[in-house]
């Protein structure tokens, strides 16, 4: 292994001058390779779908697709309002809502230009309000009334909505009467009312071909023998869904929402709108305010890679690593067929991340060795020697950490961990093969005489350069007065890293005299953070992903406080029967159920709703009376009860029972809380169930009652990200330091490098659960990360000392040495990064400022890590490194004096 | 879920089913017609002998598949009998009358309705529903001027919806002659129907595609589009007879070719211009089986 890595280094160190005789060989290769993937990532695909998440063979999703392909979509919009005088049954109130309630039922009959000019829309946005199925708002819902043996279901408020006082308050009590519309349509104080709008999201059928001009007379399968027998063996065409996809809701909340925020609309109410559309639009939103973050983490990166180098190549070479990286992820993924999911945001940071520290710690080499007065080529050749071996490294490693996601088998995080380990040696290869080869014709400190004779020589490089000065010059126009602004506040000294080389100087030092209390410290943190991460929750709860500022966590309040609630789930009742569902004891079970849990958990379930409780109001109403609110014993007369709720709108029906009454739901209004919550809930929920329906498994043995909905599959899937996030963190960690032992060539290096490693993620995961943060999927997913990038900082600093141990054979000049070089690259690449991710948190997306937050403290402790703990580590234990004769003589106080 | 006792079944409705393949004696092969005035003379057509009927059907729903190129059921099919008895009444016999008794499946047999039905639109409609297994009659009121609003409903539960057998108000919509050839070894004109805006927000549909036989302006074939113009349901008319000079398809197929289902309706019996007295339409025909089955064995007779 030391064989290898010597090999190793003398290869790289070789590399540039190998290179640049076939300069423009690499140039054409890499030239023709990059629009041969720039063409592929032209026809990039991102898939928003929810489906993703899941194999294709998930039960969960087979039974959300078939309670879809039963009952219809669950996927609907409740928009709540609250009134600003207090009374949703005003007359003004009354007459707001009916308009919007008239605008979304009618919206075809409006005209282009109304759309345009009152609303600000444009037709494909008002295209999108076809997938409203059903508006029903106080306006328009029906009451059931049953007087002198008259069944009627006349609208609660009339068309023409009253004024006089009395005739409201008439309405209003009436509304009292009715215990179905409490908390669906106006809450109990009557101050918060809502429009509910039923949509075909999520069950959206594929459209088949249809019948074109030219085969309308082209007969099809009718034949006129035909009957309706019977023949088990005939195929049913599956119905497929379109993918669930976020481009849906986006113009749907649009429209939506320009009708609901017109001034008059607003000048009387506050809306809050619940449910899937209203979260993806949002989800949208911040997706925007994340893309201009990432433009200023990119500034911020800029600024510190010219303050820190003065150079522009500096500035634009590791951009173009980062460029390419990506372009080639998204390039072969694209050539593969394959679509991207939104992770793809999460590669392009670790690519940024990666990129620059690779291209950060060769440039700062290579200044280091010119500044030490060596020419071009020997400092280039230098810097690879010494960089060449880490970068190598840390590649590996992150690959390998990026690779043990695919162990979770989601198929998502297959694809996410496969194409980032793709990123990070994509970057490996730049820096390696391409980033000579441009540093050849392009470095830092270039020295002016060698411009002015390649000027003569060349031409096309002589334009070359020419625009290079005139657009620096034309860059320093407006970066002078702010260089020099930043002079005179002292700016520039903080981030030109002037500092740097004598604070690192001082370093050994400072480390030697307070050796056992950094060790303590940093130890003694380290196992802090561990029992603090043992307390982590992990959980994720919708409303928790965003800050306070965004108003969609009072939204939720509202609704869980004094409406419906903001989520649901369904219970399925499959009797594998046809007619079961009838059955008296079938329907039953489900009364008591929903009985057992409506008072069993309170605090989650607001309401439950089934046809149990159809047929018990059918029934209380042909008797006349509410003694008989009860299942009928038998089956015949609930199936006469059931005949007029057969009759009426099929699609109604269809949403709540199966064709053959074998299937049927209940659904469970719930107030929102965490997934954490929600899975101890529904394993409990579970249990009911069983113990409910297993008397009913005698004459029903095919009995399957089961929870679903999309709001119950998110909050599964929360929960299953979660542990399979951590179990690949585990492996990841596992595989890295094992990496680590191997390449390093010695168990004691190995061990010594795994504290320095950990501690930067177990500080992240540490705090969060000393500060009672809890752990969601969105931060489970920064782990990988945060674990690659302070890796790489600590194998840098690692392999740096033993390679420099194996040529010295002594500690104190390996050390010194390591910390002037490395420490300087580390210490940049540091700035660099933990201030772009810095920016990050700024984001109202808690998910992705979080991130920031914990990524770039993580990264300043790596740096502190490198610099102190490491360097008392070794002074505390002085490993040698599998090295012999090697001077142990560590004594950097009395040098210094 | 909050109305479930909104639809008035108004079974005139289904008798205008068999309307719509109707035709008269003198075949009239003019293909200049325009396609509204086509469609005007199927609906012409469609009005006669609506008087004085007696009929039983069978309707069949099951999910469909498909075998050896073949439609068939491919579970168990639900089978419903009804019987229907209805008279012209009031003044120019504009108002009807009519009874509807299910006879299978069992769990439902015995369940009634009788309708009566008013030309004057301040009057209301009247219908009565009677369960058996209850033995309760109740009034179902729908108010005239909230009628318009109400939703389509599916009649006794099939794939066969109120909308589908509404006649007349041809004003309603706009027609277009898409084509006209040859079709199952008839001349026919296929022509696009599209609700005006006032309608479409009622409608299910948001086209329909009818192919008629314009020489016995009878039609033979319905494709019903949503408001995307995707197809998602389709009418089938076979088993075309001569009934009391009266040609008529008597199996007609709706498919809903979204969710795979179909429901077909077979007219066991028929015979108009029959002696219905206008006693056996009141609720004594719902609740006294005696009664009504004196009535309906004396009509079973009269029909073929």
């Amino acid at each position: 292994m030391k064989n290898l890595l010597l090999y190793l280094n003398k290869y790289f160190a070789k590399v540039p001058s190998q290179l640049i005789p076939y300069r423009k060989a690499v140039l054409l290769v890499a030239l023709l390779s990059t629009i041969f993937m720039g063409y592929g990532a032209s026809r990039f695909v991102l898939d928003t779908s929810f489906d993703v998440w899941f194999s294709e063979s998930d039960p969960a999703i087979e039974a959300l697709d078939e309670f879809r392909d039963q009952f219809g979509s669950d996927d609907g919009l409740f928009i709540v309002y609250e009134a600003k005088d207090g009374d949703v049954f005003s007359n003004k109130s009354l007459t707001l809502i009916s308009e919007i309630t008239e605008t979304l039922d009618n919206y075809e009959q409006i005209s282009n230009d109304v759309w345009l000019n009152q609303y600000g829309l444009t037709p494909d946005i008002v295209e999108s309000l076809s997938h409203i199925k059903r508006v029903q708002s106080l306006s328009n819902i029906r009451i059931q009334k049953n007087e002198d043996d008259v069944l009627s279901s006349p609208r609660l408020v009339p068309k023409i909505i009253p004024s006089e006082q009395n005739q409201l308050s008439a309405i209003s009590s009436e509304a009292d009467d009715q215990p179905s519309l409490e908390l669906f349509m106006f809450s109990k104080d009557h101050r918060y009312g809502a429009i509910s709008i039923k949509t075909d999201f999520g069950a959206i059928p594929v459209v088949q071909e249809s019948d074109d001009e030219l085969s309308l007379f082209s007969d099809d399968d009718w034949s006129d023998d035909f009957d309706a027998s019977m023949d088990d063996s005939a195929v049913i065409q599956k119905i497929e869904y379109q993918p669930d996809e976020p481009a849906l809701y986006i113009p749907f909340m649009k429209a939506i929402t320009a009708i609901t925020e017109q001034s008059k609309m607003t000048e009387h109410f506050n809306f809050y709108p619940i449910g899937n559309s209203a979260m993806i639009s949002l989800a949208m939103d911040t997706l925007i305010q994340a893309a201009f973050l990432l433009v200023g983490m990119v500034v911020i990166i800029n600024l510190l890679l010219w303050t820190l180098f003065r150079s522009a190549s500096a500035v634009v070479l590791p951009q173009l690593a980062i460029g390419l990286s990506i372009l080639f992820v998204i390039g072969g993924l694209s050539w593969l067929n394959l679509a991207s999911t939104t992770l793809i945001a999460l590669t392009v940071m670790l690519v940024i991340a990666v990129g620059v520290a690779d291209c950060v710690h060769v440039m700062s080499s290579y200044l280091f060795f010119r500044r030490d007065g060596k020419e071009h080529d020997e400092a280039l050749s230098k810097a690879y020697g010494k960089t060449g071996v880490p970068i190598l490294l840390t590649t590996i490693t992150t690959m390998a950490g990026m690779s043990s996601l695919a162990a979770t088998g989601m198929p998502m995080f297959v694809q996410f961990g496969l194409s980032s380990a793709a990123g990070v040696f994509f970057a490996f290869a730049y820096t390696i093969y391409l980033l000579p080869v441009l540093l050849n014709y392009w470095h830092p400190m270039q020295t002016k005489k060698a411009g002015n004779q390649e000027n003569n020589k060349n031409g096309i490089k002589a334009l070359a350069l020419n625009f290079k000065l005139k657009s620096l010059r034309f860059l320093s126009f407006f970066a002078k007065p702010l260089l020099s602004a930043s002079k005179k506040i002292g700016l520039t000294w903080l981030v030109s890293a002037e500092w740097l080389q004598p604070l690192l100087d001082r370093i050994p030092a400072f480390v030697e005299r307070f050796r056992y209390l950094i060790a303590i410290i940093f130890f003694g943190g380290f196992i802090v953070c561990l029992y603090g991460a043992t307390q982590v929750k992990i959980d994720s709860n919708l409303v928790e992903l965003y800050s306070d500022d965004v108003p969609i966590g009072q939204a939720y309040d509202i609704v869980d406080d004094n409406m419906m609630g903001t989520g649901n789930m369904v219970i399925v009742v499959d009797t594998a029967r046809s007619d079961g569902i009838m059955d008296p004891a079938v329907l039953s079970s489900m009364d008591r159920l929903q009985n057992k849990i409506e008072d069993s958990y309170s605090d989650y379930i607001i309401r439950t709703n089934s046809l149990a409780d159809l047929v018990k109001d059918t029934h209380a109403i042909m008797q006349s009376s509410e003694e008989y609110r009860t299942i009928p014993n038998s089956q015949i007369a609930v199936s006469q009860l059931l005949y007029l709720f057969n009759s009426s709108n099929p699609e109604e029906r269809r949403a709540l029972v199966s064709d053959d009454f074998s299937k049927s739901h209940i659904s469970v209004q719930l107030r929102n809380a965490g997934s954490e919550e929600y899975k101890d809930f529904f394993d409990e929920i579970q249990k009911d169930i069983n113990y409910e329906f297993n008397t009913l498994t005698e004459i029903y043995p095919e009995l399957k009652v089961q929870i679903t909905g999309s709001f119950a599959l998110m909050m599964r899937l929360a929960d299953d990200i979660s542990k399979n996030q951590f179990k690949s963190l585990a492996i990841a960690a596992v595989v890295i330091s094992l990496l680590m032992m191997l390449t390093l060539g010695s168990l004691q290096a190995g061990v010594m490098s795994i504290v320095p490693n950990l501690i930067p993620a177990t500080l992240a995961f540490g705090l969060m659960g000393l500060l009672g943060i809890s752990l969601d999927t969105d931060t489970l997913m920064i782990a990988p990360l945060i674990i690659g990038i302070a890796v790489d900082d600590t194998i840098h600093f690692i392999s740096h000392y033993r390679m420099s141990l194996a040529q010295n054979h002594n500690m104190k000049i390996a050390l010194v040495e390591t910390i002037k070089e490395v420490g300087q690259a580390v210490t940049f690449t540091t700035l660099i990064l933990g201030c772009g991710f810095f920016m990050l948190t700024f984001s109202d997306y808690l998910g992705l400022a979080k991130i920031g937050g914990f990524g770039s403290l993580a990264i300043f402790v790596a740096l502190l890590c490198d610099l102190l703990f490491f360097p008392a580590l070794i002074m505390i234990f002085k490993p040698k490194f599998g090295q012999k004769d090697v001077d142990d003589n560590l004594n950097f106080i009395e040098a210094s004096k | 879920m909050n109305k479930p006792i909104t639809n008035d079944l108004n079974l005139k409705l289904l008798l205008v089913t068999f309307c719509v393949a109707m035709f008269s004696l003198n075949a009239f092969a003019d293909t200049d017609l325009s396609a509204r005035e086509i469609m005007e003379r199927v609906d012409e057509e469609s009005r006669k002998s609506t008087d004085s009927a007696f009929t039983r059907m069978k309707l069949t729903t099951c999910k469909y598949g498909k075998k050896d190129g073949k439609i068939k059921c491919a579970e168990k099919p639900r089978i419903k009998l009804v019987e229907n008895a209805q008279i012209n009444t009031g003044i120019d016999d504009k108002d009807t009358k009519s009874v509807a008794i299910i006879l299978e499946p069992a769990s439902e047999r015995g369940i009634g309705m009788l309708s009566y039905s008013y030309d004057d639109s301040d009057r209301d409609n009247e219908t009565w529903l009677y369960l058996s297994a209850l033995g309760k009659v109740k009034r179902i009121s729908v108010r005239n001027s909230d009628d318009e609003e109400t939703e389509s409903a599916s009649i006794f539960g099939t794939e066969m919806t109120t909308e589908d057998q509404e006649s007349g108000k041809l004003d309603d919509y706009t027609y277009e002659l898409l084509e006209q050839g040859k079709f199952r070894g008839r001349e026919v004109a296929v022509i696009e129907s599209t609700p005006k805006p006032h309608r479409l927000s009622k409608s299910s549909y948001g086209k329909t595609q009818s192919w008629v036989d314009t020489e016995r302006f009878i039609t033979l074939k319905v494709q019903m589009f949503d408001k995307n113009s995707n197809p998602i349901k389709k009418l089938e008319v076979g088993k075309v007879e001569k009934i009391n000079d009266v040609w008529m398809g008597r199996s007609l197929t709706f498919f809903n070719t979204v969710s795979n289902r179909l429901t077909n309706m077979r007219l066991e019996a028929i015979n108009f211009g029959v002696d219905i007295q206008e006693d056996f339409l009141t609720q004594r025909a719902l609740t006294d089986q005696a009664f009504r089955e004196k009535y309906l064995k004396d009509l079973r007779k009269q029909a073929q």
